[in-house]
């Protein structure tokens, strides 16, 4: 074998010298090397490789770099940003609450909308079918709540969440809260109470006291314990109450009407029937008309309070980020948003490179196959 | 020329040789591979001359540190003839359709060579001998001519050793010319 070689080396062919003649004329024509810009000249030529390695890291600072700096722009001040916030949670309250509502929340009240009527005007003169509601919440000394209209009828609903230290004193204060209701003319409409350990443990009551009666039972009802939430609703029903008494009227006069033709002369016996039927629809509606108004009467009369006791303490709101927490925060969430968006375009383009991929690879395969085939056939 | 275009410039041999000193030295390494990829030495003339056309061309292309001149040189040899032989795979057969007599030639793979090697080489087929005069003639490494070949070191090696099997054997008397 080694003498094979040595003697294919030995008789190594040498281009004849035409052709030798050729090609250095060919290379007589070389052309100027190719000049860099002056700007380039003392950069490295970079491959691909060499490219990607400074480019990955250069787009990843980018990114974080961006994600930091919009952080910053978005976090804002402390003092705007509590503004922001109580605005956001006045605006969201008043959206919340339905027409002909005014919201109170927290140790302070907010200022109701220009366009709402205000706690004092809603008292004093509430508007006919108009409901008014105030919610305090966060533990509190006990305040008067919201006084009713004694010369109207109103629908008036409290609701109180009450802590207490411990299960003996839950205990007691259900009992009293339910003595007291009675003590005030009202009665107890439901009671649940339920405990674990004697640490832990809540109560439910739901009592009815006369209307007249409501602010000294909301009062001492919060002298039970420390007040983490309050809300007062008071709902006008006196229109409901004069729609019932006008149809009264109006029916008691059309019956009136009927017994007067009925005790007329000459009346036909199948016009007499007829008018006693109508009659006998007329009581009737005039009958649940009155129920109905009874009802009404009855339920403005009497405000209903319901009571949540419970052993658990209230949990503060948790204090606004500090600044470099909010921008880290930021730029997390804007770091977050890009990744998701370099995600997304990865997995919608990355099928396509798979496949452009997958296409010039068998190209290149095929190519050089075909070529060898043609080398072997040659 | 101020004195970064002179540093520049005398950085320049390191990375982009005169094509003119690579022509000449390594003339005879294409036109020996030619040679014995088509077996046929005026075409392999031609080839060469067509083979160094385009490395003018291209020379501004050329980036020494992706391979030397040699391996360089060599992948524009094959691809110029490997687009011969696809041209003469088409015109063969076009003639053979016309009912046309083959052209034979007779290939001279070098001076002083047996006549037994000679047979030998001219019965070994074109993929054979091309990796014969890379690994042989031209000592190109085991990894510029596997790059050459778009082939494994390993596959290289293999077909080397195969390829000169089957010299020796053709040469030790089995062969029948």
């Amino acid at each position: 074998m080694s003498e094979l070689v040595l003697e294919l080396k030995r008789a190594r062919p040498a281009a004849p010298a035409a052709l030798r003649e050729r090609v250095a004329e060919l290379a007589a024509r070389e052309p100027e090397p190719p000049r860099r810009p002056w700007w380039l000249v003392s950069l490295p030529r970079l491959r691909a490789r060499r490219v990607a390695l400074v480019l990955v890291p250069a787009c990843l600072a980018v990114a974080v770099l961006g994600a930091l700096a919009g952080g910053l722009a978005t976090s804002g001040s402390s003092d705007s940003t509590k503004n922001a916030a109580a605005a956001e949670r006045l605006k969201d309250r008043v959206l919340r609450s339905p027409p002909g509502t005014v919201a109170n929340s927290g140790n302070r009240p907010i200022p109701a909308p220009a366009n709402r009527n205000s706690f004092e005007r809603a008292l004093g003169k509430s508007q006919s079918g108009k409901k008014l509601s105030a919610t305090r919440s966060g533990p509190e000394r006990a305040k008067a709540p919201l006084a009713p209209n004694t010369r109207r009828y109103q629908d008036y609903a409290a609701s109180m969440r009450i802590r207490l230290d411990d299960v003996d004193g839950l205990s007691g204060a259900t009992q009293r809260a339910m003595r007291l209701a009675r003590r005030l003319g009202g009665y107890v409409v439901a009671v649940q109470y339920g405990s674990e350990g004697s640490r832990k443990g809540d109560a439910y009551l739901t009592v009815r006291v006369p209307i007249a009666r409501v602010q000294t039972a909301v009062v001492r009802l919060s002298g039970l314990g420390t007040i983490l939430a309050q809300n007062v609703r008071i709902t006008d029903v006196q229109p409901q109450v004069d729609v019932l008494q006008r149809r009264i009227i109006r029916l008691t006069s059309d019956i009136e009407s009927i017994d007067a033709r009925l005790g007329a002369p000459g009346l036909s016996d199948a016009e007499r029937i007829r008018l006693q039927f109508q009659r006998e629809r007329l009581v009737t509606s005039r009958r649940q008309a009155i129920l109905s108004r009874r009802a009404t009467i009855n339920r403005a009369s009497f405000a209903t309070v319901s009571l949540e006791l419970t052993t658990q303490k209230h949990e503060e709101p948790a204090a606004p980020a500090g600044r470099f927490n909010r921008i880290i925060g930021h730029a997390g969430g804007i770091l977050a948003a890009e990744a998701a968006w370099t995600l997304l375009i990865l997995a919608v383009a990355l099928p396509f490179l798979v496949l452009l991929a997958l296409l010039l690879f068998g190209a290149r395969a095929a190519r050089r196959f075909a070529d060898r085939r043609l080398l072997e056939s040659s | 020329m101020n004195a970064v275009a002179e540093s520049w410039a005398a950085s320049m041999p390191r990375t982009a040789p005169a094509f003119a000193s690579v022509a000449e030295e390594h003339l005879d390494g294409v036109f020996a591979y030619l040679l014995y990829l088509t077996g046929d030495r005026s075409l392999a003339e031609d080839l060469t001359g067509e083979t160094f056309e385009r490395a003018l061309r291209r020379w501004r292309r050329f980036d020494p540190r992706r391979g030397t001149a040699k391996t360089w040189l060599c992948q524009l040899a094959r691809s110029a003839a490997l687009d011969h032989f696809r041209a003469e795979r088409r015109r063969r057969h076009r003639e053979e359709a016309a009912g046309v007599e083959r052209e034979e030639t007779e290939p001279v793979f070098g001076e002083g060579l047996s006549a037994q090697l000679e047979a030998a080489l001219r019965r070994l087929s074109a993929g054979e001998r091309e990796v014969i005069v890379l690994r042989v003639l031209l000592d190109l490494d085991d990894a510029a001519a596997a790059q050459l070949l778009g082939i494994s070191k390993t596959a290289c090696s293999t077909r080397l050793s195969r390829g000169l099997a089957k010299l020796e054997a053709l040469v030790g008397g089995e062969i029948r010319v």
